[in-house]
C-alpha cells in the first residue's frame, strides 16, 4: 500500500508543479485555416496565380508589353511599340471572382471567371494543395474581312475560349508552385490543318526574396502537334509590392499578356534575343462603404 | 501490490482531475477580445480579434494571454494581408503572448465594483519580448471575472518594419485594447 502512494505521488507531482499558465492556453487541437498569400498578385508573370481579388475588392490591372528588345536603343528596347491589356477583376466572395479585359494586341475583349474550387488548408483538417478554375471568353474585334476576305464575318468566328485548372501549393513562406492544365479553343482557325482545340500544361512558381520582392516564372508545354513557328511560352519576372499595389516587371518570349496570345502565339526566342519587356501594375479599390459593420 | 487494480483506476482519475485545481483557482477564456487602433491624419486603421485566450490564477494573481495573429480582422482585406505577410509575419510568429501578474494581488478585494490594478509582465509580439507595466481594471459579474486593459505600444519596439511609402498611413504608436470575461475552469 505504501508503494502505491509513492507511485501515485510521483505520478501526480509533475501535474502539481506544472504552473506555466501559457502552456495551458495552447490548444491541443490545432485549428485549421486556409493557407493564403501563395502569390502576391493574381498573375504569376503571364499565367494566372492561385490568388483572386479579396471579397469586395475591385482590382484594376494594367499589363504593358513592349516590342522586342532586339533593336536596343533604336526603339528603346521595344518601348516604342508598347501594347497594353487592362482588366477590371472583382472579388465577389472569397472563392469567386470575375472580370473583363481588353488587349490592344489583336484587339481582343475578354471576360473571365476565376474561382477557388479547393483551398490549401493547414491544421487539423489539412489539405495539401489548392485547385482553381479559370474560364475566359475572348472576342477578337479586328476587321477580319480585310485579312481573310473569304471568311464570313460571323460573330461566332471571332470567339476564343480558354479553360484552365490551376493546381498549386504554397510549399513554404517563400516558395509556391503550380501547374496549369490548359485548353484553348478557337472557333475560327487559319487553315483546315489547324486544330480548334489546343491543350497545354503550364508550370509556374514564385520564390520570395524578401517580404516585398519575389522572383517569378511561368512556362507552357504544348500537348499534341503545333506548327513549326510555335514557341513554348516562357516568362520570368520580379514582383515588387508597395502599399496598395503590386508591380511586376518581366521578360517574356510572347508579346501578348492575354492567355491565348502568350500560350499559343509566343513568337520570340531567348537564343535570338527577340524578347519582350513588360510590366504589370495592379491597384486595388475597396468597394465597401466605410460605415459597414459587417466586419 | 495489495491494492486491486479495480480500485486504483477510479482513484487515479479522481486525483488526475483534482490535481489540476490543486492549490490554485483558475479562470479561463478562449474568446476574449482585442483590438488595435492606428490613427494618422491620412487614415485610421482598426482591427479586431475575438480569439484571445486568457487564464488567471486567482490564488496568486498571475495570468497569461495568447493571441493568434491571423485572427485579426480588418475592414480592408488587403490591409489584413499586408499585416500578416509584411508587418507581423504571422507565418513565422503565429502568436502574440503576454505573461505576467497583477501587482499587490493580495490587497485587491475582488467584487462587482471595478478596481484599478497595475499589470506587470512580458509582452511578446513579432518574436520580440518586452517588459511592460500598464494599468487595467478588474471586477466580477455573474460568477465571472472580467478584465479590461488599454495601452500603447511603439511599432518600432517590436522590430516591425514599415516601408517609407506607407509610413504616413500607419501610426508609430498603436493603441491596443483588451477585454476578457473569465470563467472558472
Amino acid at each position: 500500500m505504501k508503494l502505491f502512494y509513492v507511485i501515485l505521488f510521483i505520478y501526480i507531482s509533475p501535474l502539481l508543479s506544472q504552473d506555466d499558465l501559457l502552456d495551458m492556453l495552447d490548444d491541443d487541437s490545432e485549428k485549421s485555416e486556409f493557407v493564403d498569400s501563395a502569390f502576391k498578385g493574381t498573375r504569376v508573370v503571364n499565367a494566372q496565380s492561385l490568388e483572386i481579388p479579396k471579397p469586395k475588392i475591385l482590382q484594376f490591372m494594367i499589363q504593358h508589353r513592349f516590342g522586342s528588345i532586339e533593336n536596343g536603343f533604336y526603339d528603346l528596347f521595344g518601348m516604342d511599340y508598347a501594347t497594353i491589356r487592362f482588366d477590371f477583376h472583382y472579388g465577389l466572395t472569397d472563392r469567386i471572382s470575375f472580370g473583363v479585359g481588353r488587349s490592344s494586341l489583336d484587339k481582343i475583349y475578354d471576360m473571365f471567371l476565376k474561382t477557388k474550387l479547393i483551398r490549401q488548408t493547414s491544421g487539423s483538417k489539412s489539405f495539401p494543395f489548392s485547385v482553381l478554375f479559370y474560364s475566359d471568353i475572348g472576342i477578337d474585334t479586328k476587321r477580319k474581312p480585310e485579312i481573310y476576305p473569304s471568311v464570313k464575318d460571323n460573330f461566332s468566328n471571332r470567339l476564343l475560349y480558354v479553360n484552365q485548372l490551376i493546381i498549386g501549393r504554397k510549399f513554404s513562406r517563400n516558395l509556391s508552385l503550380e501547374i496549369l492544365p490548359t485548353l484553348v479553343h478557337r472557333n475560327l482557325v487559319p487553315t483546315n490543318d489547324d486544330d480548334h482545340d489546343q491543350a497545354s500544361i503550364g508550370i509556374a512558381g514564385r520564390f520570395k526574396l524578401s517580404n516585398r520582392i519575389s522572383i517569378n516564372a511561368d512556362y507552357f508545354i504544348p500537348i499534341g502537334d503545333r506548327n513549326e513557328n510555335y514557341k513554348n511560352s516562357l516568362a520570368v519576372g520580379v514582383d515588387y509590392e508597395t502599399g496598395g499595389h503590386v508591380f511586376q516587371v518581366m521578360l517574356a518570349n510572347a508579346q501578348g499578356p492575354y492567355e491565348y496570345t502568350f500560350i499559343e502565339n509566343a513568337s520570340g526566342d531567348f537564343s535570338s534575343g527577340t524578347l519582350y519587356l513588360g510590366f504589370n501594375i495592379s491597384r486595388s479599390f475597396t468597394l465597401k462603404s466605410e460605415d459597414e459593420k459587417s466586419w | 501490490m495489495p491494492v486491486k487494480s479495480k480500485n486504483i483506476i477510479p482513484l487515479c482519475f479522481y486525483l488526475f482531475f483534482y490535481s489540476f485545481s490543486f492549490g490554485k483557482e483558475l479562470f479561463i477564456t478562449r474568446d476574449g477580445n482585442i483590438d488595435f487602433f492606428s490613427s494618422t491624419p491620412i487614415e485610421d486603421i482598426k482591427a479586431i480579434n475575438g480569439q484571445v485566450s486568457c487564464v488567471l490564477n486567482k490564488t496568486t494573481g498571475e495570468f497569461a494571454f495568447q493571441v493568434p495573429v491571423k485572427g485579426f480582422v480588418f475592414k480592408n482585406a488587403l490591409m489584413q494581408e499586408h499585416f500578416n505577410e509584411n508587418y507581423l509575419e504571422s507565418d513565422l510568429y503565429p502568436k502574440s503572448v503576454f505573461k505576467g501578474k497583477i501587482i499587490d494581488w493580495k490587497k485587491i478585494d475582488l467584487s462587482d465594483k471595478v478596481v484599478d490594478v497595475v499589470i506587470d509582465g512580458e509582452l511578446t509580439i513579432h518574436g520580440v519580448k518586452k517588459k511592460i507595466k500598464e494599468s487595467g481594471k478588474i471586477w466580477t459579474a455573474e460568477g465571472k471575472i472580467k478584465g479590461e486593459c488599454s495601452f500603447d505600444i511603439a511599432v518600432a519596439d517590436y522590430d516591425i518594419k514599415i516601408p517609407r511609402i506607407v509610413r504616413d498611413n500607419i501610426a508609430k504608436i498603436i493603441k491596443i485594447s483588451v477585454d476578457v470575461s473569465l470563467k472558472r475552469k
